[in-house]
């Protein structure tokens, strides 16, 4: 797993490449909580179409930084799914909660 | 009975082997020449139940053993992932979709819905300070042997 981290129009994207168990979930949520502290105004956007599988590991992870996003009064998004991906955020219903981009220039604009 | 083929296999209960866990599974029901609908899905039911194994079964040591045995008769594909860790007081409870037992550690609780979403059957048996075995079963229609 191969996580990268960059700015780009006021926003903080963690990019994620590779799989999302629960061993990569602890390190995602480290690197990810720093990141965002550091960053707490910008908006977060996880971009998973690097990944080629996840569990649920992954849903913990990301509803977690959604909190942490939310306290500080910040918006998060989701970039990109795959059919792997698609079905275990379905399944969770994060979708009701976070908006589900297909490209980064639509998370970007929004 | 026209095809019958098994595995057995036991490691630590450490989150590298989780995905070691899935990779044997992977290869092992490669010889149905399943879609990679069906690999992933029991590649994801696997890496549920390995995770529970080690996050809850041994609450996170890494000194415990996780059975994972394989069978495949004909089309049918069998997982029997077991530990001998403290056990589920509540499978029920257990069972339901987003509970978590620590919910501290940012678990989704979703790990037996997966499970049972993607494979066919799912039983769990497990007996407190014993331990936990889940059998896993999915359909792989064989198009090549």
């Amino acid at each position: 797993m191969k996580l990268t981290f960059s700015n780009e129009k006021n926003a903080l994207i963690m990019s994620v490449d590779g799989e999302i168990d629960h061993r990569y979930s602890i390190q995602i949520r480290n690197e990810a909580d720093r990141k965002i502290v550091t960053y707490p105004e910008k908006k977060f956007i996880i971009d998973l179409r690097g990944v080629t599988f996840m569990d649920s590991s992954a849903v913990g992870v990301i509803i977690g930084r959604y909190k942490l996003v939310k306290s500080f009064g910040g918006d998060i998004a989701i970039v990109g799914a795959n059919s792997t991906v698609g079905r275990i955020l379905e399944m969770s219903g994060i979708r009701k909660i976070i908006p589900l981009y297909q490209s980064m220039e639509e998370a970007l604009e929004v | 009975m026209n095809y019958y083929n098994t595995i057995k296999t036991s490691f630590l209960s450490i989150p590298e082997n989780e995905s070691l866990a899935r990779m044997i599974c992977a290869s092992f029901i490669s010889q149905l020449d399943p879609t990679i609908e069906e690999l992933t899905d029991v590649k994801t039911a696997v890496s549920e139940a390995v995770t529970n194994s080690i996050v809850h079964g041994y609450s996170g040591k890494n000194n415990g053993v996780v059975y994972m045995d394989c069978k495949i008769c004909d089309e049918l594909f069998t997982v029997e992932i077991k530990d001998n860790g403290k056990g589920i007081e509540d499978i029920e409870k257990a069972m339901e979709p987003m509970y978590t037992s620590c919910p501290e550690a940012e678990r989704s609780g979703m790990g037996f819905t997966v499970m049972e979403t993607f494979m066919d059957s799912v039983v769990v048996n497990s007996v407190v300070d014993v331990g936990t075995k889940v059998t896993m079963t999915k359909h792989i229609k064989r198009k090549i042997l």
